[in-house]
């Protein structure tokens, strides 16, 4: 009873410290009227990927591991409604695309053999520390412990890639094209192409890849369990919200309860990647769906999970509303830059990084702030997730062990090496590369999506 | 008949003043109220690349300066063909006000003003204060694409006595031609305490400034408050005090150029002097071999 009262003062707390951050940055003067529109987008980026479990490893596991095609089905889902919003924007930037101009600032990168390489360490990062950079941003705000690890490991990574990066620079980018598509053929051609693309591979990775009713995830997995054994009391939370609105505790000891007795839910400790109701499926959970009051809504927004691909809409539109307003979509810029100065500090790094800071993408350059604009999302990202996984009783602090935490460390060194070389991760090159039609998007994620595979082939997450 | 011819003159004079384009700088109101206006055309040229795209005055169209106002291989301004088809492509003829403004205290709107007027197109004036203040003033700002009907635009001259190049300057130096010369860089560079601000990449191989140069920071003669030129009265006295009193021909300096054209855009229109901007700045001067340097502040070359 006390843990629910607990929960919605802490998130009403971590709300109010939100609006003061809103207050701090909007005043600082340096981001003027860009600031609470990053706290804004920052917040409710946190609370989508928290909400919907967008985490790009969870869904990759679901379906290399458990044959469930639906979660990665969902997430293509934002690079549909992404590369949609995108080349909206576009047409009214550049009338024609053969014109020779890029799109300013879309995160469009060279392309040579360093991205397969850059993905591929991502990729094996992302299995060995159970998420990549965004997924670990969200979920240090639902208490998972090895995420610090992981982000130090990715702060150490950069520093790594600071340090090959010249050498990189000299032996191919400097002379890879940057190869955005449609200067190629134009708009039409490209967005038909890439929607084809993208919807083919939805369908097969929902036809194909039909979740096995038998499968049985083991226990203890890089997809932070302490957050999935908790799917379930929320799977039970819906019935009592509707009977008992407003009266949080009783939902939370009926929550408790039913955790208790696992096996008496339908859904396993997995609830998240077997149920249909958290995937592709779309069947609402909620036994009232008839009805709608208040409190179904409410406990369908914030207690419930979303469906990947909900998530995915949303987060493709908050994609192009970033592009639109400030800069495309990405959540390494700042840490690059941290590390960069940390790395300087130690006289680690080379004097200059050749043409690094010339590239569009999550820019590291130096900046007399304390926060730069995407140092303010990502804080706003955390707090938001945060704040998502204390109204839905999912914030829970994970057993930490030392494996962990070092599996965590070594996986985030390979996932700050990866998003260095590859000017940024799974927002910043995939989501916003792909988006924006850029081949560097592209050849990352293949990259990448072979690096995860690998990863669990060899059982690294494990 | 003296008397008549005085009067002649004086008249001649008065309608000659009619006809030339007013005032060089337009402000926020003046602009507002131009928007629609086919003879004007807003153009943007800012220094951060992305702020056009994101919103910019209703039907403005945006120049490049790193890829449409320069050469991108060779170190030079746009070639005359190529800023003809911009020009064109932008549906401005060779009629057109062109109101150039930008973010940054119009530094770079400035730089474009020197080209046009390179080029031969002096029909143009600067929105004082820029992007910045019609921004704070809570102006509209649209982030549509302007279309225009393409003209013929042609450069019919090419005015060269606007630009100094390194033989210009020392033979300024060397005094075997008049001249004043004018380094609006910060003073910790004109005095050689550092090469170049923090954060730039492009340095010199020495620091200091060119002899016989006088400082007067650029941002001197703005409104520190919203970015406007100061009072022309109050300009001339500001230069007037450091010996630019518009008697000798004067050069401006800076960096890379593109601030020296703020303090060109101000003598030249504002003050009427007859001034050239040094577009190899610094960044030629202190590279090159065997030109004297004048450096108050002893700086020595350690090779780092």
């Amino acid at each position: 009873m006390n843990v629910s009262i607990w929960r919605h003062i802490g998130a009403a707390t971590m709300l109010l410290l939100l609006v003061g951050f809103w207050y701090l940055a909007g005043s600082s003067g340096q981001h003027g009227s860009r600031a609470p529109f990053l706290i804004v987008t920052g917040a409710l980026f946190g609370l989508v990927l928290q909400r919907s479990r967008f985490c790009f490893f969870c869904v990759l596991r679901d379906l290399f591991e458990f044959g469930d095609g639906r979660p990665a089905a969902g997430l293509l889902a934002a690079l549909l409604v992404g590369s949609i919003g995108y080349v909206v924007l576009f047409g009214n930037w550049i009338a024609d695309p053969s014109a020779g101009y890029l799109p300013q600032d879309a995160h469009i990168g060279p392309v040579s053999w360093h991205l397969l390489l850059g993905g591929l360490l991502f990729g094996w990062g992302m299995a060995l520390s159970g998420s990549c950079i965004s997924a670990h941003l969200y979920r240090l705000g639902e208490g998972y412990s090895v995420a610090p690890f992981a982000l130090a490991g990715s702060a150490a990574g950069f520093i790594l890639g600071f340090m090959v990066w010249n050498r990189l620079y000299v032996a191919t980018i400097s002379t890879s094209p940057v190869i955005w598509l449609p200067e190629y053929g134009g708009y039409a051609v490209w967005t038909l192409v890439q929607l084809a693309v993208l919807l083919s591979l939805k369908l097969w990775l929902l036809i194909r890849f039909r979740p096995d009713p038998e499968a049985k995830p083991s226990g203890d997995t890089g997809c932070d369990p302490a957050a999935f054994g908790q799917a379930t009391a929320a799977t039970g939370q819906t019935s009592a919200a509707s009977t008992h609105f407003d009266d949080a505790p009783t939902q939370s000891d009926l929550a408790s309860k039913q955790s208790e007795h696992p096996s008496t839910q339908k859904s396993s400790a997995f609830a998240d990647c077997s149920d249909p109701s958290y995937s592709g499926g779309g069947q609402p959970v909620s036994p009232d769906s008839g009805t709608l009051s208040l409190s179904s809504v409410w406990s369908r927004v914030f207690v419930e999970l979303w469906p990947t691909w909900v998530g995915g809409v949303v987060v493709g539109l908050l994609s192009m509303i970033a592009y639109l307003r400030v800069e495309p979509l990405g959540v390494t810029a700042e840490l690059g830059r941290y590390s960069r100065q940390l790395g300087n500090r130690f006289d680690l790094l080379p004097d200059r990084l050749e043409g690094l800071d010339g590239f569009a993408g999550c820019s590291t350059a130096a900046a007399p702030e304390v926060l730069t604009g995407n140092g303010i999302f990502v804080v706003a990202l955390v707090a938001g997730s945060l704040i998502a996984a204390l109204l839905s009783g999912r914030f829970r602090l994970s057993r930490l062990t030392a494996t962990k935490a070092l599996k965590g460390f070594a996986g985030g060194v390979l996932l700050g090496l990866g998003a260095m070389i590859s000017l940024g991760c799974t927002i910043g090159t995939t989501l916003s590369g792909i988006s924006a039609f850029a081949l560097s998007g592209w050849v990352f994620t293949l990259a990448m999506v072979l690096g995860v595979w690998s990863g669990i082939r060899w059982k690294w997450h494990r | 008949m003296k008397k008549y011819s005085i009067l002649i003159i004086a008249l001649l004079f008065a309608v000659n003043i009619q006809a030339r384009p007013s005032e060089p700088v337009v402000s926020t109101d003046w602009a507002a109220q131009n928007l629609n206006n086919p003879d004007v055309r807003f153009v943007e040229v800012s220094v951060e690349p992305g702020k056009f795209e994101r919103g910019h005055i209703p039907g403005a169209v945006n120049f490049r300066w790193h890829t449409d106002l320069v050469d991108p291989v060779r170190r030079d301004i746009v070639s005359p063909e190529k800023f003809a088809e911009l020009l064109s492509g932008s549906g401005i003829s060779n009629e057109t006000t062109v109101v150039l403004y930008g973010d940054h205290n119009n530094w770079f709107a400035a730089w474009g003003a020197w080209v046009f007027t390179i080029y031969g197109h002096d029909n143009i004036k600067i929105l004082d204060g820029g992007r910045d203040k019609w921004e704070r003033e809570r102006r509209p700002l649209s982030s549509r694409p302007a279309s225009y009907t393409r003209t013929d635009y042609r450069v019919t001259q090419i005015n060269d006595h606007l630009r100094a190049n390194l033989q210009d300057v020392l033979a300024v130096v060397k005094e075997d031609q008049p001249g004043a010369l004018i380094d609006i860089r910060s003073r910790a560079e004109y005095e050689g305490r550092v090469i170049a601000p923090e954060g730039i990449q492009e340095l010199a191989i020495r620091a200091g400034h060119i002899p016989g140069a006088v400082n007067v920071p650029w941002g001197e003669i703005v409104n520190p408050q919203d970015g406007t030129f100061l009072p022309r009265e109050q300009i001339r006295k500001i230069y007037a005090e450091k010996g630019i009193d518009g008697s000798k021909p004067v050069i401006t300096y800076c960096r890379i150029g593109e601030r020296s054209s703020h303090t060109w855009f101000a003598l030249h229109f504002l003050l009427g002097y007859e001034t050239r901007n040094y577009d190899g700045s610094w960044t030629e001067y202190g590279n090159a071999v065997g030109v004297p340097i004048d450096n108050p502040a002893g700086t020595v070359w350690t090779g780092k």
